[in-house]
């Protein structure tokens, strides 16, 4: 019984990341007038299974100057957590819903910083570090976003909640403003460009998860689509109207066009748009709801 | 029961350990556990929000400025463990043993404790632990002082002229 609870929930989420990898590739492809994966399957379907597949039988180089804890633990805390916040979207009837899931991407920050410190090279250790300053710096606004909508809502018993039950079904304009600064540190926690210079390509290889092959990079790549498959639910919940599949899909669109179209934010432009720029509006924002009651 | 036995012994060993063990690196991991480790433990009495709190800033901001603090600044581990001289692992011997032997007395209960009806669990936490358990409170803050100033009894001691 809990192994067909586990199965029901953790098959569609691998089977999504994989579509939205796929679709990814299809969709920036067609932003840059070309052709995205065509031959294997109708029209690339099997392009994420095979990739997978390539991933699972190559061989896994473990780096000898490594830390061996560290350096497996990462990609399953990583992976895990990514499922954990699924968990708390679909089957919860926690009291605070919202709060669990800014509490997990917290903890995911882990992930990133154990696995570039325990690769013991400079790229992986400057990415690692990179990219948990960008994380931490924009959960703060995340987390004040959240806060705003918590003044409206409040539970069967009175009490000001988070929960994904008592929100709004249709989508709410006067939440205008907080939804595109939620939707831009979306972005930033799931490191998506234009925000994506810890694991940027061409400058830095790939960043913190550079010494990972095989089987450890694919659990961080399913990690971040699921990641940001979350992210994109929660956006639905709150700002958009309901949890619906069609929402989550153009969430996730918005986000590969994001891509197809913005070069990346330099460190010091990040950071100044998370610490000064966007924390002191959605404090604004905070201070707005809470005084007038919009 | 055994659950919430377990989980609280487990806080035990963790900050054992984390006084320790060699490297700052592991120390701090200990930490992090520790305080998931607390988190849960609040989860287990009924304090969720408080709980969540918990983890978002305790693990979540205040273990990832140490870890900055640990990661971009070269802290020698091996001259740390050197001053101890082997009384820690003494003092981890003889908890273990008054853990199982009760040598020393231990608190008496406190009666039944009824907490304010109607009120959120924060009150109630309050309520116990700024009236009832004042004292164990204050004992706790002793100890914390001596951690802050320890610190500096235990840091080498930096001779003129590297």
């Amino acid at each position: 019984m809990i192994v067909a609870s586990i199965l029901i929930l953790i098959v569609p989420v691998l089977l999504s990341v994989a579509m939205f990898t796929l679709a990814e590739r299809t969709v920036m492809a067609s932003m840059q007038r070309r052709f995205g994966p065509q031959v294997s399957g109708i029209s690339g379907l099997l392009q994420p299974f095979w990739d997978g597949l390539k991933l699972g039988v190559k061989e896994p180089v473990l780096p000898d100057s490594s830390s061996a804890g560290a350096f497996a633990a990462s990609p399953m805390i990583s992976f895990v957590l990514s499922q954990v916040a699924w968990v708390g979207i679909c089957i919860s009837d926690a009291s605070f819903q919202g709060l669990v899931i800014m509490a997990i991407s917290s903890l995911a920050v882990y992930g990133v910083m154990l696995a570039g410190w325990a690769s013991n090279s400079k790229y992986a250790f400057l990415g690692c570090l990179r990219s948990v300053a960008l994380m931490v710096s924009y959960e703060l606004s995340l987390g004040a976003a959240l806060l705003s909508i918590g003044l409206f809502v409040t539970d069967g018993t009175g009490m000001k909640c988070l929960n994904f039950a008592e929100m709004p079904t249709t989508p709410q304009y006067a939440m205008l403003p907080l939804c595109l600064i939620f939707l831009v540190c979306i972005l930033a926690e799931t490191k998506r460009v234009p925000f994506d210079l810890p694991e940027a390509e061409a400058e830095l290889v790939a960043g913190y998860n550079v010494e990972y092959s095989s089987l450890g990079f694919a659990l961080f790549f399913i990690a971040e689509y699921a990641n940001m498959a979350v992210m994109s639910a929660i956006a639905s919940i709150y700002f958009l109207g309901g949890f619906s599949a069609l929402k989550i899909t153009a969430l996730f669109f918005a986000f590969v066009w994001t891509r197809g179209t913005l070069p990346r934010y330099r460190y010091d432009q990040f950071m100044r748009l998370g610490w000064k720029a966007f924390l002191p509006l959605t404090l604004a924002f905070f201070a707005l709801h809470a005084s007038v009651a919009i | 029961m055994f659950f919430e036995n377990s989980a609280i012994l487990l806080c035990a060993l963790l900050s054992i350990a984390v006084g320790y063990t060699k490297s700052p690196f592991m120390s701090l991991m200990y930490s992090v556990m520790l305080f998931i480790n607390s988190s849960f433990v609040l989860m287990m009495l009924g304090f969720e929000f408080l709980a969540l709190v918990n983890l978002l800033v305790y693990v979540g901001a205040l273990a990832v400025l140490f870890l900055f603090v640990i990661m971009l600044l070269e802290i020698p581990a091996t001259e740390l463990r050197a001053y101890s001289r082997g009384w820690s692992t003494l003092g981890i011997f003889v908890f273990i043993i008054n853990g199982v032997f009760q040598i020393t007395p231990s608190m008496g209960p406190r009666g039944i404790i009824t907490g304010l009806p109607g009120a959120e669990s924060i009150t109630n936490l309050g309520h116990a632990l700024y009236l009832y358990f004042a004292d164990l409170l204050i004992l706790n803050s002793l100890v914390l002082t001596v951690a802050l100033f320890g610190r500096f009894a235990i840091a080498p001691v930096r001779t003129t002229g590297r």
